[in-house]
């Protein structure tokens, strides 16, 4: 039995131009490229069909007459290497075929050697990856030790701190309080200035201390069930009576019948008491704030809307971070210790739970938080001080006090 | 914890066909288990790459077998770097290299990293780094001591002279030696010399941490070589 020439020729050429690893064009008697393999058609990126092969091949454009070239190379035995632009493999060696007045086959090998030096190149360049990549470890960790060594520091200083400002805070309250008569009117207003100046310290020292804190991983939550409609009725009842002072309405507008959360119940409200006191602080008087927790597929939301003045695009990314000054102007009258929005941020993450903000609809702001319904919270000492200290931004692109 | 016989074998037979993903697994299984970082440094990671390199020696394997190998093991490297870098330090810091032309960097990250575990600074300046270069680390770093990786035996030819350079430029810092080039022909008996140290193994370094003589050698400013 024997095979069917015109048919093995056909496979041939098939396997050739679309399977093997070859370089092969096809030329007509003018020199313009009919077909070309696979593997040719992906070196010059642009497809080569229907063009004068000499466009392509800057050693062929500097004959007058191309075709002339290539009948002079198709008799050179060793055949040529030709570049192939910026793609890599950068060269290939190829023959050329001469098919008489039909026109060329251009040949060419796998030019291995180059395979193997981008090979060589490219367990080089992994190696100094690799290199940089212990760099980053070891400055991580030098950094994590000096934030340690700021916390320990902040906490230490902001603790001694507290004692005496706390005695100039009750002092002054207390004079206030009992020596009215002996004071005239600039006296009282000065040492109404250094009871408010005292306690707004107080504030901001109890803020450094807890941020402190949790960045050190020391968020000790004490997870309990609790259930969402009360927990939530308290907290609102309890803000009312500073919202009253601004002439404001805090408004529950919706909350989902809900299993009950697991959750640290004290931190939750510190996080809703913060939002809702941002909330009230920049709403115009006579305005409400709405409040809801609403259930998802295995999270609640909860969310605070304010109809002030909202947060400008450039800034919401700097929300929650410590210290980040924003541009919102405060109310007069309001103070901010610009740590409240990160130490919310760093008490969600503890529980699993994202915290971002979104414009909202028809002016003003929202600050949502989700927790999941069914946490794993970790234990205690496992709490990742990296995760704590909120730095994988995303959409709870978190941060602090507007 | 030791590595099982068996174990080794499946961890090697996946590097050599470049599964990464299950080097990857075995690795981490191992740290979780509490391996030493010294016995998975020697008794995985080295052991397999001397044998990658006598079968690709004794042509059984090609040069890329070899080349992937390397380059999984390098990125394997990382995963022992969050136990590594945690360590308390001591103030003492070490500066760790290879010499121009020299491309063999695993040795010399691996000695890195145990000064590193040992509360040491261990800056790893790579491969192939030229003396210039080395220079102006040192003195940016001001390093307690310097460390040479050597792997090409041909290499060595050029150690005197660096050596010389060094000990002219930093007469008190102490250098020490190591690497599979002193391992064949004259090996390190030639660079026994006033502040400059042959150090043999990984090992040999760590009981030397571990016992305190490397800071007294420091402190003396390679004197006591
Ligand atoms: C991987 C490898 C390569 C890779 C290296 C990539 C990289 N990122 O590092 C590449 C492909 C670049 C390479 C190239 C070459 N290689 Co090569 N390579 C190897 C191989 C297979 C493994 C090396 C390795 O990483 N070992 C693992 C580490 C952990 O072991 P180590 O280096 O010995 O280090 C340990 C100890 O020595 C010690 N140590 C090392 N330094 C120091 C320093 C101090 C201070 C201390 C205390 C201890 C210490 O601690 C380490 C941990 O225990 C070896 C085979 C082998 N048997 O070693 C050949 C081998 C090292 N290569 C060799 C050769 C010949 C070459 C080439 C010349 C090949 C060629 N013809 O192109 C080139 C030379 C390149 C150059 N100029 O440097 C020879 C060297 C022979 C000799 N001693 O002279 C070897 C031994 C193979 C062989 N038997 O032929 N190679």
């Amino acid at each position: 039995m024997t095979l069917d020439d015109s048919l093995v020729r056909e496979k041939l050429l098939q396997f050739l131009l679309n399977e093997g690893a070859l370089y092969v064009l096809l030329l007509d008697n003018q020199g313009t490229v009919l077909d070309a393999s696979r593997y040719a058609l992906e070196l010059y990126g642009e497809d080569p069909r229907g063009r004068p092969f000499s466009e392509m091949t800057p050693d062929f454009s500097r004959h007058d007459d191309p075709r002339d070239f290539l009948k002079d190379l198709a008799r050179a035995p060793q055949g040529l290497t030709i570049s192939c632009g910026e793609n890599l493999p950068q060269t290939v060696q190829v023959r050329l075929l001469d098919l008489g007045d039909q026109g060329w086959i251009l040949l060419g090998e796998f030019p291995v050697e180059e395979l193997v030096n981008l090979q060589e190149s490219l367990t080089s360049l992994n190696a100094e990856a690799a290199n940089l990549n212990r760099e980053l470890y070891k400055k991580n960790a030098e950094l994590k030790k000096l934030n340690d060594l700021k916390n320990q520091f902040v906490g230490m200083a902001a603790h001694d701190l507290r004692n005496p400002i706390s005695a100039i805070f009750s002092l002054s309250s207390f004079l206030l309080d009992n020596s009215v008569d002996a004071l005239n009117q600039d006296q009282y207003e000065l040492l109404d200035m250094i009871k408010a100046s005292s306690n707004f310290m107080l504030r901001l020292l109890d803020d450094l201390l807890t941020l402190a804190r949790i960045e050190m991983g020391k968020l000790n939550l004490d997870i309990e069930p609790v259930e969402v409609p009360q927990f939530l009725r308290k907290i609102v009842r309890v803000n009312q009576i500073l919202a009253d002072q601004r002439e404001v309405a805090l408004r529950l507008v919706a909350c989902d019948e809900l299993p009950p959360l697991a959750c640290d119940p004290l931190k939750i409200e510190q996080v809703l008491n913060n939002l809702i006191s941002n909330a009230v602080k920049f709403s115009p008087r006579g305005e409400t704030v709405d409040i809801a927790a609403l259930r998802g597929a295995d999270q609640v939301v909860f969310t605070v809307s304010d109809r002030g003045p909202g947060v400008p695009e450039k800034d919401r990314s700097k929300l929650f971070k410590a210290f980040s000054k924003i541009s919102v102007q405060l109310p007069e009258n309001a103070t901010s210790t610009g740590l409240g929005l990160s130490i919310a941020q760093k008490i969600v993450l503890g529980h699993l739970g994202t915290i971002w903000y979104e414009p909202r609809h028809g002016g003003g702001s929202s600050f949502c938080f989700s927790l999941p319904l069914t946490p794993v919270i970790p234990p205690k000492d496992s709490l990742d001080p990296i995760l704590l200290q909120g730095e994988q931004g995303g959409e709870s692109s978190p941060s602090d006090d507007r | 914890m030791t590595v099982r016989e068996e174990d080794y074998q499946s961890y090697f037979e996946a590097l050599r066909a470049g599964r990464k993903g299950e080097c990857y697994g075995w690795v981490q299984t191992w740290l979780a288990g509490d391996m030493a970082v010294r016995e998975l440094y020697l008794a995985v990671f080295q052991r397999s790459l001397y044998e990658i390199g006598y079968l690709w020696e004794t042509n059984r394997i090609s040069v890329a077998v070899e080349h992937i190998a390397t380059a999984i093991t390098e990125n394997l490297l990382s995963l022992v770097y969050p136990r590594i870098f945690g360590a308390d330090h001591c103030g003492c810091k070490a500066v760790i290299s290879c010499l121009a032309r020299e491309y063999h960097q695993l040795g010399g990250k691996m000695v890195a990293d145990i000064f590193e575990l040992h509360g040491w600074d261990g800056y790893f300046l790579g491969a192939n780094t030229p003396l210039s270069q080395l220079c102006s680390i040192v003195e940016e770093k001001d390093p307690d001591l310097l460390a040479l990786s050597v792997s090409v035996a041909a290499h060595l030819k050029e150690l005197d002279g660096v050596l010389a350079h060094l000990r002219e430029r930093y007469p008190s810092l102490p250098v020490l030696l190591g690497g599979r080039a002193f391992q064949v022909g004259e090996g390190s008996s030639v660079f026994n010399q006033p502040g400059v140290l042959y150090v043999d193994s990984l090992t040999t370094l760590e009981d030397m941490l571990e016992g305190g003589s490397l800071s007294e050698l420091c402190q003396s400013g390679g004197g006591r070589i």
